[in-house]
């Protein structure tokens, strides 16, 4: 076996098993869907009729139905590139080595390059696409709802540059803390007698200890995508996790994770001590004032596992600025930060204080005079 | 004949020198003869205040030194009344003494007294607001009084403290019966706060004399309630634009079931108590109780210096 065989072969392009076109995850029915003639089928069906359709392809021994994807020879530059070929309109898809599934720019043609996230790289579980490309567009559009200092034209779809429904590498860790927090506590209490008012200050050292795990903490591990970004899309409905199966990628872009080990650990560490400090401080509950003065706590990983959430990112240019949104792709949660129209952010500063101002005095003249 | 002269002569001689401390009684009217009870000021007479009306005198307002204990002579009489007069055309407000002796179980009797003389008479009548100042002598033996009373614009000229300074700084003459030095230092107190400006320009009266604080407008307050406000709004405002932000914490993932607090230690270590008075608002004058603003029977206002027994 050559090299470019053992990459076709790997190469997945799920076919309608009714009429051969190919058929994509349609994330609006939660099953796959073929656009040419309107068949809906589950994984498990799918999963029945490729291996079918396999035996039917060995034995009619065509080697043009299937993709012929080569690998260029890396040369210079070019080393961290693959290029394939699309067997439907011939055009030359060109990824690099961190994305795992792709589909034609041209054509739209799906193929997958089971090579990347086969083995090593193959993700424990995945969530699959609730929401679809319309969806995303609606929510880009909806923004101007409740934002009245955007521009006014920022929200038009003709804005949008590209959106691409992308699985995104997510490590989540399963923590578990143990350890005592040490606070300074007041008890403040006043009363007066006669015309003197008492103010009395117990102090206390209040500690409280004990464990807790936390499950699933998600980091993102791909660098090309923007930590914050991914912590804004947040939460995941978790009990929506599927196996991981090749087919859920059709039609969208995957990343491989390209960040691993202490440093995505740290950041879903300094959540999980964050939050255990929070919830040991709202026990104490009977203080006035309480601040954290150490701790002693310890956090230990005691799961990890490798995930595709999905997510819609949405590239806008918009006076020749590029603009990056993301929307949750199943609970459609859609942020980004949104530029501010100078002019009327000022006015409506102006015309706020006036009001205030206005009312104020208002408000000040009738209660001296009452 | 030379002889009965000579007698006639020796008693008239003899009644100026017996008579001057009575010289100038003040002359009074029946206000039963006179229109509305002689009250030409705005005040109605009605069934609750007419005994009070009843019962001031109604004088001659020109006269302005009321001497029914008979204090003064002549000399200091008409000396005083030169010194009011020079007062009256400089400030524009009217100066009256009055001079009386009663019992009294209250000092307010005195004060009722003193501003009903004031409210039914036509003191003050040349200017808007009837306002003047008057001084109270009670001359009653067992326990004499005198206290002063602003009414119209003098009350914003002699406030509080001036008073205080003023009444305080006459007591050693009218304790010791020097009247005529004790009210010609009055009206040069007067004269003189009057020169320094009016004491409360941030006060205004109402129709019926009463002093009111003049509305200012809070413009720091108002305008940095604005500031503060638009600023809390325009960041809300312009938070709606952001929505990337980093997560700092994993509540959402914490498993409920799995929470233990094990150690839970409530150390006492030290406790302390602080305290403050509150001060009262009225502050206690020297020699009296403390002034204050009233209204009279008439149901015009005035302000007393808070009497001074002595």
């Amino acid at each position: 076996m050559n090299e470019a065989n053992t990459i076709s072969e790997q190469a997945l392009e799920n076919k309608c098993p009714s009429c051969t076109a190919s058929i994509k995850f349609n994330p609006t029915i939660g099953k796959f869907k073929c656009e040419y003639c309107g068949s809906e089928f589950t994984l498990e069906e799918l999963k029945k009729y490729s291996n079918n359709a396999a035996t039917d392809a060995n034995n009619a021994s065509n080697p043009q139905q299937q993709a012929t994807i080569e690998q260029s020879i890396p040369a210079d530059n070019y080393s961290n590139y693959i290029s394939y070929k699309c067997e439907s309109c011939g055009a030359e898809i060109v990824t690099d080595e961190q994305t795992a599934a792709t589909f034609c720019v041209y054509c739209g043609n799906t193929a997958i390059l089971k090579s990347k996230l086969s083995g090593q790289f193959t993700p424990n579980k995945i969530i699959p696409f609730a929401k679809d490309k319309a969806s995303a567009v609606e929510a880009f559009k909806s923004l101007k709802k409740g934002r009245p200092l955007m521009p006014k034209d920022f929200c038009n779809e003709q804005n949008i540059e590209k959106i691409r429904g992308v699985y995104i590498p997510f490590w989540l860790y399963d923590i578990f803390v143990s350890g005592d927090v040490e606070m300074h506590g007041e008890i403040i209490t006043h009363w007066s007698r006669g015309d003197t008012r008492y103010t009395k200050t117990d102090i206390y050292k209040v500690i409280r200890g004990g464990t807790m795990a936390y499950k699933g903490i998600p980091v993102d591990g791909s660098s090309r995508f923007d930590n914050n970004i991914m912590n804004s899309i947040e939460p995941f409905d978790y009990s929506a996790f599927l196996p991981y199966n090749h087919a859920y990628l059709s039609g969208f872009l995957a990343e491989k994770y390209d960040e691993e080990g202490d440093a995505n650990f740290e950041e879903a560490k300094k959540r999980a001590l964050n939050s255990t400090r929070n919830f040991m401080q709202a026990d104490a509950t009977m203080y006035t004032a309480k601040a954290i003065e150490k701790d002693t706590l310890l956090p230990q990983q005691t799961n990890r596992e490798y995930a595709m959430l999905p997510v819609w990112m949405v590239n806008v240019k918009y006076k020749n600025k590029p603009y990056i949104f993301a929307m949750n792709g199943q609970t459609g949660k859609f942020i980004g930060n949104i530029p501010l129209d100078v002019t009327k952010t000022i006015l409506f500063a102006i015309i706020i204080f006036i009001i205030v101002v206005i009312v104020g005095s208002i408000i000040s003249y009738v209660s001296f005079h009452l | 004949m030379k002889r009965i002269k000579k007698i006639v002569l020796l008693l008239f001689t003899l009644l100026l020198w017996i008579t001057p401390a009575f010289a100038k009684v003040p002359v009074t009217y029946d206000r039963n003869t006179l229109e509305n009870y002689g009250v030409k000021k705005k005040w109605k007479v009605t069934s609750e205040n007419q005994a009070n009306v009843m019962r001031s005198h109604a004088v001659d307002s020109e006269e302005k030194i009321y001497d029914f204990a008979g204090v003064l002579t002549d000399d200091e009489y008409n000396s005083l009344k030169k010194q009011i007069e020079e007062f009256i055309q400089k400030t524009n407000m009217d100066l009256v003494i009055l001079i009386e002796s009663f019992p009294y179980y209250q000092d307010r009797e005195n004060e009722d007294y003193a501003v009903d003389f004031y409210d039914y008479n036509d003191f003050g009548m040349f200017n808007d607001n009837y306002s003047g100042t008057l001084l109270f002598r009670n001359t009653y033996e067992s326990n004499p009084y005198y206290d002063m009373y602003n009414f119209g614009v003098a009350q914003q000229y002699f406030d509080q403290s001036r008073m205080d300074i003023t009444l305080d700084g006459i007591y050693d003459n009218l304790h010791a019966g020097n009247y005529y030095e004790g009210f010609s230092s009055f009206i040069k107190y007067l004269s003189n706060f009057y020169d320094a400006g009016m004491a409360l320009d941030d006060y205004e009266l109402d129709e019926n004399g009463f002093l009111q604080k003049k509305y200012e407008y809070p413009f720091i307050v108002i305008f940095g309630a604005a500031f503060v406000i638009t600023a809390i709004i325009m960041g809300i405002l312009i938070s709606k634009n952001k929505m990337v932000r980093k997560a700092t914490q994993a509540e959402n993932y914490l498993d409920q079931s799995s929470v233990q607090i094990t150690n839970r230690q409530d150390i006492f270590l030290t406790t302390h108590t602080t305290s403050y008075t509150v001060s009262s608002s009225s502050g206690g004058s020297s020699g009296g109780g403390g002034g204050h603003s009233s209204r009279g029977s008439s149901g015009g206002g005035h302000t007393s210096g808070g009497g001074r027994h002595g």
